[in-house]
């Protein structure tokens, strides 16, 4: 069973340029979700889309600039963290995503599974608009 | 969904998901092989299996007067739907990101 989303994602941009687009609320904003990011440790925040009544609640694990970021992202009955790794090399960033499930036993895991099914229906709807 | 607890809940825990890829890995396994492989004695054990098998996880058999047990993989497949909705999730917010990259670099 396969309990890990792990991902690579090349960019011709300097590891500097992407790790701003990590950390960077506005930018967040951009491509992820409405935020309160800050990249420091402990900080807490939430990713929140009112449109797809999504929200996530975020703490900061890791800022290790530029090459490492981590933090939680619970969101619905699921417990995760996600972590970034960078690696600038022959002008490429290669970045790599992991978010890993269900390492803490957690209240969040009680809840509301039926919204977050229904929520990830409609998220999967607008992605398929765009 | 044929269990009564949910399977999230019941993976939730590491000694159950080490009890799931034990099982995993053969066909099927009786009380003392899966103990074994932990520091709890057997009645800890026996009730973490006792959740893996209420949220329909795991079944069991009596062979004489061994209980042995066997993993179901079927409710797996709703975390398996997590996974692929995050790997969507992730690459469209990355088509996003790169845009915003290349908008950057002109």
């Amino acid at each position: 069973m396969n309990l890990t989303v792990a991902q690579d994602f090349h960019f011709k941009s300097s590891i500097e340029k992407v790790w701003s687009a990590l950390t960077d609320s506005n930018t967040l904003a951009k491509w992820i979700m409405e935020n309160n990011f800050q990249p420091i440790v402990g900080h807490k925040c939430q990713f929140r889309n009112d449109e797809w009544n999504l929200v996530v609640d975020c703490e900061v694990l890791v800022v290790d600039e530029p090459y490492k970021l981590s933090y939680t992202w619970v969101g619905g009955p699921i417990n995760t963290i996600v972590t970034w790794t960078l690696k600038h090399e022959d002008g490429t960033t290669n970045l790599h995503l992991e978010q890993t499930g269900f390492e803490k036993e957690d209240q969040a895991f009680h809840g509301a599974k039926h919204g977050w099914v229904k929520m990830a229906g409609d998220l999967e709807k607008v992605l398929a608009e765009q | 969904m044929n269990g009564t607890r949910d399977v999230y809940d019941a993976i939730a825990d590491p000694t159950r998901r080490k009890l799931l890829r034990l099982l995993a890995d053969a066909e099927e396994l009786p009380l003392n092989k899966l103990t074994v492989h932990f520091q709890m004695g057997r009645t800890a054990v026996s009730k973490h299996l006792t959740i893996l098998k209420d949220a329909g996880l795991v079944t069991h058999r009596k062979v004489g007067r061994e209980t042995r047990y066997r993993l179901n993989a079927a409710p797996l497949m709703e975390i398996e739907d997590w996974v692929s909705f995050y790997k969507k999730f992730w690459n469209e917010r990355m088509l996003l990101l790169n845009q915003i990259l290349q908008e950057e670099q002109e």
